[in-house]
């Protein structure tokens, strides 16, 4: 009985900085897999701004959230759904400013400090893992933080810069409600399908918890 | 949400056995109405045969149906195309679903729309509004938005709920009608009225946000209770975000995540309500999963 009980860990997407993510690939990966966020990653520039505009329609379309990096002045032009923002407490204050409690603040966090502080300001999420490429010893960081996030409070958690299905069955297992995969995966052959088989290993993961 | 006016999509020969013009009285179909659909189809042959074109219609729906016989949709075509030539406006639009859908006779998209225009011309609501949604697409006849909202009209204004609600969809966007939300408020509502899940939903956005009528939380509340109920997953989302919010009705963590899980499950997903649904201690979200799945289960046993 409490097995159904597990809340389902769901995927949320990071989109790699340049514009090489073509929207048919993404199209793809939302029409075969459930997807719950797609966040955009880096992005600055008007060009990108016009860019990330249709990728917010495609994914809203898709039932999907559309957040971007850090810029919640650019998050509202585009009618996206919120940001996802570096823990700092300003940085939030001002995201929260422009984008009204109804806007979706998430917060990439190195540490429980971090994760408290903005925790308790009122984060819609936090995400816990480096941006980067990382090591054992960051992904055992990565793993206690979460198991000890998700037993004590009640903000969503995100586990950051996911790799494999392997990893996001683990951190799912450890009380993760997101699993956020890492931009490489768009670089990779049949990103589609990658993302697909994460995503039914997460499936997995919810029946046998 | 309404992304287009087509979305109910095309009425089915179902309302054909009540239709106007049934020679009721006829003793095939007493048969038929009992159920001895062998004695029907033997009485409507030698009925047919006296020129009788309900009986011509009714060997076409036993065909089309299979009832007490093989299906056979060449001879429901057959049997229709007579009556229809005889001037019955029930074959015409079955023979004209027929003819759209290429079953038992080629697919023919003007025949169709010839059909459903002689039907249309009796006053067959069915065919009124299938002709409407041909001009509104364009295939069959040229596109003509005025036309399609005037056989929508002709439609909604004998009480067909899916013509009440298209034409509604009509008045919303201005297609073929000055864009008038008043009215556009007016005719979904009378679809909701009578239980239409999707005109439902609609109008209870409409009240919400008082668009084409006084705002009414309550009233918007109730229709996305009646759709969700229904098993409409977009009515089951907004139920869901007035239970956690406490908007119309008192805030309900279970039910917001019940509510949500049956939407997410039929397609519709809530990043916020995810994190909502995260948030929630594992006893609610046991109480959710149970809520949901007593409420699945209601489902298959209606």
């Amino acid at each position: 009985m409490m097995a159904e009980a597990v809340p389902p860990c769901r995927l949320y997407l990071v989109l790699p900085p340049a514009p090489a993510t073509s929207d048919e690939v993404l199209s793809q990966a939302l029409a075969v897999t459930e997807i719950a966020c797609v966040l955009r990653w880096g992005g600055k520039t008007s060009i990108d701004e016009a860019w990330d505009s249709q990728l917010c329609t495609l994914v809203q379309r898709h039932g999907a959230a559309f957040l971007v990096e850090a810029d919640a002045e650019r998050a509202r032009r585009i009618g996206a759904d919120g940001v996802h923002v570096a823990a700092d407490v300003p940085l939030y204050r001002r995201a929260r400013d422009h984008l009204g409690q109804r806007g979706i603040i998430g917060v990439g966090c190195r540490s429980r400090h971090d994760a408290m502080v903005l925790g308790e300001l009122g984060a819609d999420y936090v995400a816990f893992g480096t941006d980067a490429a990382h090591d054992a010893g960051e992904c055992e960081e990565r793993a206690e933080l979460i198991a000890w996030w998700s037993e004590t409070f009640a903000v969503p958690c995100v586990a950051w810069n996911v790799e494999t299905a392997a990893e996001a069955e683990k951190l799912a297992r450890l009380g993760a409600d997101f699993v956020a995969l890492a931009p490489s995966i768009f670089d990779a052959a049949e990103p589609a399908r990658r993302i697909a088989e994460i995503g039914a290993a997460l499936q997995g993961a919810r029946r046998v918890a | 949400m309404r992304l287009s006016p087509l979305v109910c999509g095309l009425v089915l020969a179902a309302s054909l056995l009540t239709g106007p013009g049934r020679a009721e009285e006829s003793p095939a179909y007493t048969a038929f109405a009992r159920g001895q659909y062998l004695t029907a189809r033997q009485l409507a042959e030698g009925e047919a045969k006296q020129g009788s074109k309900e009986a011509y219609t009714l060997l076409g729906e036993i065909y089309e149906g299979g009832l007490g016989t093989a299906q056979d949709l060449t001879k429901a075509a057959d049997a229709y195309a007579k009556a229809a030539d005889l001037g019955d406006a029930n074959a015409q639009f079955a023979l004209g679903i027929l003819a759209l859908e290429g079953r038992g006779v080629k697919q023919d998209q003007k025949r169709a729309a010839d059909l459903f225009e002689l039907a249309a011309k009796s006053g067959n609501a069915e065919a009124q509004y299938n002709l409407a949604l041909i001009y509104l697409d364009g295939k069959g006849r040229p596109a003509d938005e005025k036309k399609a909202a005037e056989w929508m009209q002709k439609a909604a204004s004998q009480g067909l709920p899916t013509a009440e609600y298209d034409l509604g969809g009509l008045y919303q966007f201005g297609r073929g009608v000055t864009k008038d939300l008043t009215k556009a408020a007016d005719w979904t509502g009378k679809a909701a009225e009578v239980g239409l899940a999707a005109a439902q939903v609609e109008y209870g956005v409409m009240l919400f946000k008082g668009e084409g009528v006084a705002v009414d939380h309550e009233r918007a509340a109730k229709m996305f209770r009646m759709s969700a109920e229904q098993g409409n997953p977009v009515a089951q989302n907004r139920l869901a975000r007035l239970y956690a919010n406490g908007v119309a009705v008192k805030a309900d963590p279970v039910q917001a995540a019940k509510w949500h899980l049956l939407a997410r499950e039929a397609g519709v997903s809530d990043f916020t309500l995810d994190m909502f649904l995260a948030k929630l201690t594992p006893e609610q979200r046991a109480a959710a999963n149970k809520a949901a799945n007593e409420w699945r289960d209601e489902r298959l046993t209606e």
